[in-house]
């Protein structure tokens, strides 16, 4: 509620031309912005163009943000529409390099699972998996592909991509559910 | 059967502990007794868990300093577009006297063409007239040199005639 108050005023003070409120804002929402897009398009060069495009439209059209929408969901919804734009320009699906599964100390962190049904005997064999998962991710349909990254990627639950996305609560529900599926059927070369 | 694939219907919720306590219970119960459900379900957190592994980029200072005076610029570009300088030409006409010109153009090129048409006929006609002139004067100058001719014959006969009258 707090930060939904900071947001109004920031607004505020940016409708009326305060260039330095627009500043706070962006510093506010530049790294969760960086990571929608990064995880969409694939690399930082073009999440950072992509950022840069969708904090020009919000400050060109925060006239016309009503202040009863959250501005995380509209600013959201605005960096996932610019760097679908970018990917239908480029006409590619991008494969993010995988960084190795590293936990903070830098050791190798194994998955965590509930149980023992699968058991990876190659450390390699992880990163090929996480590398194939990435792929699998790239080439599901746009709708599954974007509620899947939102959802497991950058952490935002089901109401909030069903905001951005301007769709059923539900219908998010059924994306999730296909993508996972899906992933699940490819990758199960890997878990048998 | 009927019940997995009711149960794994169920399986993406369960992980996301989003069903009914009711809901939760019978899948759990279910997981107990059917391993190709406990083996959906463990695949699916692997998925899961391998998605949320992933690293995204953590930039430094300097990153978000060249950001934001790059995303200042592009900012100033939007609200003030860039001067070009454009070439104008000092006299534009106007679309009217475009067309009212190429109108006229096309007016004095069929009137051009009708009249040198009606033209070289008559002149045409008038070469005809003057070639058959020609001819006749020739005919006629022909006419006259064989006259003259016969008539230096006629001299030449009346000579004679004087010569024999007169020896």
């Amino acid at each position: 509620m707090e930060e939904l108050n900071k947001d109004i005023v920031l607004i505020e003070r940016i409708k009326q031309g305060d260039r330095a409120s627009f500043d706070v804002l962006v510093s506010l929402y530049q790294q969760k912005g960086l990571e929608i897009a990064y995880n969409i398009v694939g690399n930082l060069e073009d999440a950072k163009d992509v950022l840069q495009e969708a904090f020009v439209k919000v400050y060109l059209n925060i006239k016309g943000f009503q202040e009863k929408a959250k501005f995380s969901t509209w600013f959201y919804r605005i960096v996932v529409n610019c760097s679908l734009d970018l990917l239908r320009k480029k006409k590619r699906i991008k494969n993010v390099p995988i960084d190795s599964i590293m936990d903070e100390d830098g050791q190798e962190k194994r998955l965590d699972i509930a149980d023992n049904h699968w058991e990876p005997s190659k450390i390699s064999m992880e990163r090929e998996l996480a590398r194939d998962l990435e792929e699998n991710i790239n080439k599901l349909p746009e709708k599954q592909r974007i509620c899947f990254i939102l959802k497991h990627q950058n952490g935002l639950n089901i109401e909030e991509i069903s905001h951005i996305l301007k769709c059923n609560p539900a219908t998010v529900k059924v994306h999730l559910f296909r993508a996972v599926n899906n992933l699940r059927k490819k990758i199960s070369k890997y878990l048998i | 059967m009927w019940k997995c694939l009711f149960i794994k219907r169920k399986l993406y919720d369960y992980l996301e502990n989003s069903l009914s306590e009711i809901e939760r219970i019978k899948v759990e119960k279910h997981l107990k007794t059917c391993n190709r459900c406990q083996d959906n379900l463990s695949q699916l957190k692997v998925v899961i868990d391998l998605a949320a592994q992933k690293k995204t980029p953590q930039p430094d200072s300097d990153f978000w300093h060249d950001f934001r005076i790059d995303l200042d610029r592009k900012i100033n570009e939007r609200l003030v577009p860039p001067i070009k300088a454009e070439y104008k030409l000092r006299y534009l006409p106007k679309p009217v006297f475009v067309y009212v010109s190429i109108l006229i153009f096309i007016l004095v090129i069929g009137l051009g063409n009708y009249f040198y048409k009606n033209l070289n006929s008559n002149f045409i006609r008038i070469a005809q007239q003057d070639k058959n002139l020609i001819e006749e004067i020739l005919t006629l100058d022909e006419l006259e040199d064989n006259t003259l001719e016969l008539n230096d014959n006629a001299d030449l006969e009346m000579d004679l005639e004087e010569i024999i009258l007169y020896s």
